[in-house]
């Protein structure tokens, strides 16, 4: 028996031909989606696409932190706010190349979260919680009031951003594809990073960070690398949001972001990766549908939706239908007590 | 910075402090009887202030809400304990956490629902309207009110949890529940009326604030934040820690108002990191 | 010397735990640490892993001093330790337990870039270790599933994949049927054949069967150290012991 077999959580043969085949239908369907449009409606469907593939990489980021790793941040609006400041600033201010904006928003997200990492890193459960809340209500609080971004009213008049290629990026529909192949580029490298030796030692500090740590491991190094890399993901998505929206106020900084992050997770299935995928897509669109008529007040739902799976199913919709359905298809799933 | 200014600075600190004083020590009964961090402590006092604001409305006074009110939330508290947390006791405290964030969320969409975006008002009673001089500095009466009210029930309540019986069932509780069980004291059920207590007492300490400043509906945040920021502070489970907490957490948003306008905001989040860095198991050691 | 614990003080607030204690442990040999509750065994077992400072004193594993250092840098120089409280991965699976410690000892063990196809070795070295230990036939259950003496050795068996040089065995029978226990004490005398082993024991028949040489504590300090055969003998350890009998 090879390693990697060994080291595949017990996936069959089987259930992995059976997922592949699922994604691939899935990804085209995505891929010529578009193709279809040109009516209003399905406009309106493209925009929502693209809000769950920016968000479906930022809740990658956060579920190999949280679902992982085991580490509850409640500020990860921090990362996600500066992807889009630093976006924004540049794209109006220097130049509109979107690989400007991603390359300072991957390095100001990397080098924040070195920083912060460092800082919270030292705490554990409700502490650390508190701190990252904290962090990201600074950020919040700063460009709430900073006259140079338009404090609390925003910063209008960002310019589409520009692929340096003969592709329109202001476009709706190529938008689309670029934030598509974004999402599909994140979760490919997730998926590497979960099963690399550094995944592996994520999950065990999840499970029993002291024997992890007793067993030889850098327990420290292994919590921070994995929080460098849920902010970087969360800058990408940030700025991918800005590209979109030409615009950004404050509110990529609010707390509820960092709360809504957080049960995108949950409710999508925490460590599975497709599952925060889900749970974005499950959220914004709901959002999206609520809020015609309930405006503000559809959070009101999220937060019913939200406590019924806390009580039920706190492994997610992931973890509905893996009830549901025969237990080989989601043996992939990492089994393990979870971060919950 | 002359008498005066320091006086009203001082004042002002101790008046929001004890209005946090009534959220902080109701919070910290909570986690030191339940070991749950209540998220939705800030939004059960907020619905208080909004319940009272109807009531006023609906032509009762001010007393009365303040009494009706809370009796309310309470109730609410009871069920929202029955059904959401009683059933996570045995998982991991985190989970509680979360699910009590869900359940603010809830419950602040809700008032937002029914009370709409304004800011709303609520009459002082006449009784207590105006101002009193206090060393040579006018202080409205209210706010003097707001601080003796708080310090006495927060008095009230811990002499409850020190000196009578079930105040030492409360805390025995927390250190070994089978044991207090074993004596055929039904935790659960204490479980509850004390998270239904600790709502009622958040809901006075919002109508108190709603009275004193306004309602709004975001109101929620800056209390629980203010109330989790007492606690942490005091040190978790220390009931005196919270007060103290609060108190400290009041003066230093008065004076760096004061002395640093603009950063006043930021104040709060300041000392959070601060203590949390460096000293997170509180400055009060003990209940 | 492989391991040399010198002049050895921990304080926790103003309880004094370990006073002054002074002993060795020579490579190839399993030393035993036997006292009466509360000596100070199970805290002498995480100064020495890392898990606490030393208050003060030094300890010094193959002539580097390892005081103070951080549990992970002290597993790295091949000291290992087990719990006494059993410590696993409760969910996941025998294999998988064992898997992640073979991969502790992997140059690239918290690396991002290899693949899966780093492990291909490490399954035979985890299967070894399991056949050794005796429970290969549980190797896909979940380790909470395992019955309490069979999760001791899955315990021990992790240790074991880390390859340490000295491996520190904290009551490692607590709990244990009196089959389970002489079961644990053969596993115990096979591994101490291949690496020096420091064990804390309550089970005073295993001890003076196995042991090449053992240290009695009592109130945090020694109050004996010999052969078996001496310390059975030993009107100090008695009294401290039996209260005089």
């Amino acid at each position: 028996m090879s390693g990697a077999q060994a080291f595949e959580y017990r996936t069959m043969r089987a259930a992995a031909d059976y997922k592949r085949y699922l994604a691939v239908v899935l990804l085209a369907l995505l891929v010529l989606f578009p193709l279809g449009a040109g009516t209003v409606v399905s406009e309106f469907y493209v925009s929502l696409l693209v809000r769950i593939f920016v968000f479906g990489v930022v809740v990658l980021g956060f579920d190999i932190l949280l679902g992982y790793c085991g580490m509850a941040s409640f500020g990860h609006a921090m990362f996600f706010g500066s992807g889009a400041y630093v976006a924004g600033i540049l794209f109006k201010h220097v130049s509109p190349s979107i690989w400007l904006a991603l390359g300072a928003s991957v390095a100001a997200c990397a080098m924040l979260g070195v920083l912060v990492g460092y800082l919270c890193i030292r705490s554990r459960g409700l502490y650390f919680i508190f701190l990252t809340f904290a962090f990201a209500q600074f950020f919040y609080l700063f460009f709430n009031s900073w006259q140079f971004v338009g404090a609390a009213d925003g910063m209008p008049g960002i310019p589409k951003p520009t692929l340096g290629i003969p592709l329109d990026l202001g476009n709706r529909t190529v938008y689309y594809y670029f934030s598509l192949l974004f999402l599909v580029l994140a979760y490919v490298v997730a998926r590497h990073i979960v099963r690399s030796p550094l995944g592996r030692a994520l999950v065990g500090i999840r499970e029993n960070e002291e024997r992890t740590e007793f067993l030889g491991f850098n327990v420290h190094r292994c919590m921070l690398t994995a929080f460098v890399i849920s902010a970087v993901y969360g800058g990408v998505g940030g700025c991918l949001f800005t590209g979109y929206q030409n615009f950004v106020s404050s509110s990529v900084y609010h707390w509820g972001l960092s709360g809504e992050i957080l049960i995108m997770d949950l409710l999508g299935g925490m460590g599975t990766l497709i599952g925060p995928v889900i749970g974005a897509a499950f959220v914004i669109y709901l959002g999206d549908v609520l809020s015609t008529w309930m405006h503000d007040t559809w959070l009101m739902v999220l937060g019913a939706v939200y406590v019924v799976f806390i009580l039920f199913s706190p492994e997610g919709i992931l973890g509905l239908a893996k009830r549901a359905l025969p237990s080989q298809v989601f043996s992939h799933v990492v089994r393990g007590k979870g971060a919950l | 910075m002359s008498f005066e200014v320091f006086v009203t600075n001082l004042l002002y600190g101790l008046t929001i402090g004890s209005a946090l004083i009534l959220v902080a020590s109701s919070l910290s009964l909570i986690f030191g009887v339940m070991g749950v961090v209540n998220f939705a402590h800030g939004s059960l006092a907020m619905l208080g202030a909004y319940l009272a604001y109807t009531l006023i409305l609906l032509k009762f006074n001010f007393w009365w809400a303040l009494i009706l009110s809370p009796l309310v939330v309470g109730l609410l508290g009871l069920l929202i304990e029955l059904f959401t947390l009683r059933p996570l006791y045995a998982r991991n405290p985190l989970l509680q956490f979360f699910l009590t964030y869900g359940v603010a969320m809830i419950i602040a969409n809700v008032v937002l629902y029914a009370w709409g975006g304004d800011a709303l008002g609520i009459d002082k009673p006449g009784s207590l309207q105006g101002p009193v001089n206090i060393l040579g500095v006018y202080y409205p009466k209210f706010r003097l009110f707001v601080f003796f009210f708080s310090a006495a029930l927060a008095l009230g309540l811990w002499l409850f949890i020190t000196k009578t019986t079930w105040g030492v069932i409360l805390r025995a509780g927390i250190h070994n529940r089978e044991l207090v069980e074993a004596f055929g004291i039904n935790m659960s059920r204490v479980f509850t009326l004390v998270f239904a207590l600790g709502s009622a007492l958040a809901a006075v300490a919002g109508v108190i604030l709603g009275a004193m400043r306004n309602l709004n509906p975001v109101m929620d945040l800056d209390l629980v934040i203010g109330g989790l920021i007492a606690v942490v502070i005091g040190g978790l489970g220390s009931f005196r820690g919270a007060v103290l907490g609060a108190l400290i957490l009041g003066l230093s948003e008065s004076f760096g108002a004061q002395l640093m306008p603009g950063f006043s905001k930021f104040t709060v989040y300041i000392v959070m990191v601060a203590i949390l860095l460096w000293r997170p198991e509180g400055l009060v050691r003990g209940v | 010397m492989l391991l040399e614990v010198k002049g050895l003080c921990k304080n926790f607030g103003g309880l004094q735990v370990i006073r002054d204690l002074d002993f060795c442990v020579s490579e190839g040999q399993l030393t035993s640490v036997i006292g009466p509750n509360g000596a100070g065994k199970t805290t002498l077992f995480n100064v020495i892993s890392g898990r606490f400072a030393p208050s003060s004193g030094k300890i010094i594993f193959e002539g580097k001093e390892i005081s103070g250092l951080k549990p992970h840098v002290i597993s790295q120089m091949g000291l290992a330790r087990s719990f006494q409280i059993t410590n696993v991965f409760g969910s996941l699976t025998v294999m998988e337990n064992v898997l992640l410690a073979c991969q502790s000892r992997l140059p690239e063990r918290i690396s991002l870039r290899k693949g899966s196809a780093t492990f291909d070795g490490l399954a035979e070295k985890a299967e070894g270790i399991l056949r050794r230990i005796g429970i290969a036939q549980h190797r896909d259950r979940p380790a909470r599933e395992l019955s309490h003496g069979d999760q001791r050795h899955l315990e021990i068996a992790m240790t074991l994949a880390t390859d340490p040089k000295l491996l520190l065995l904290d009551e490692p029978t607590s709990g244990m049927s009196p089959a389970e226990t002489a079961q644990t004490m053969d596993l115990i005398e096979e591994i101490s054949r291949s690496v020096t082993v420091l064990l804390i024991e309550h089970d005073m028949h295993l001890v003076m069967n196995i042991s090449h040489n053992i240290v009695v504590l009592d109130y945090g300090t020694k109050i004996a150290e010999g052969p078996p055969q001496e310390i059975k003998n030993n009107p100090e350890v008695r009294r401290v012991y039996l209260g005089g009998l």
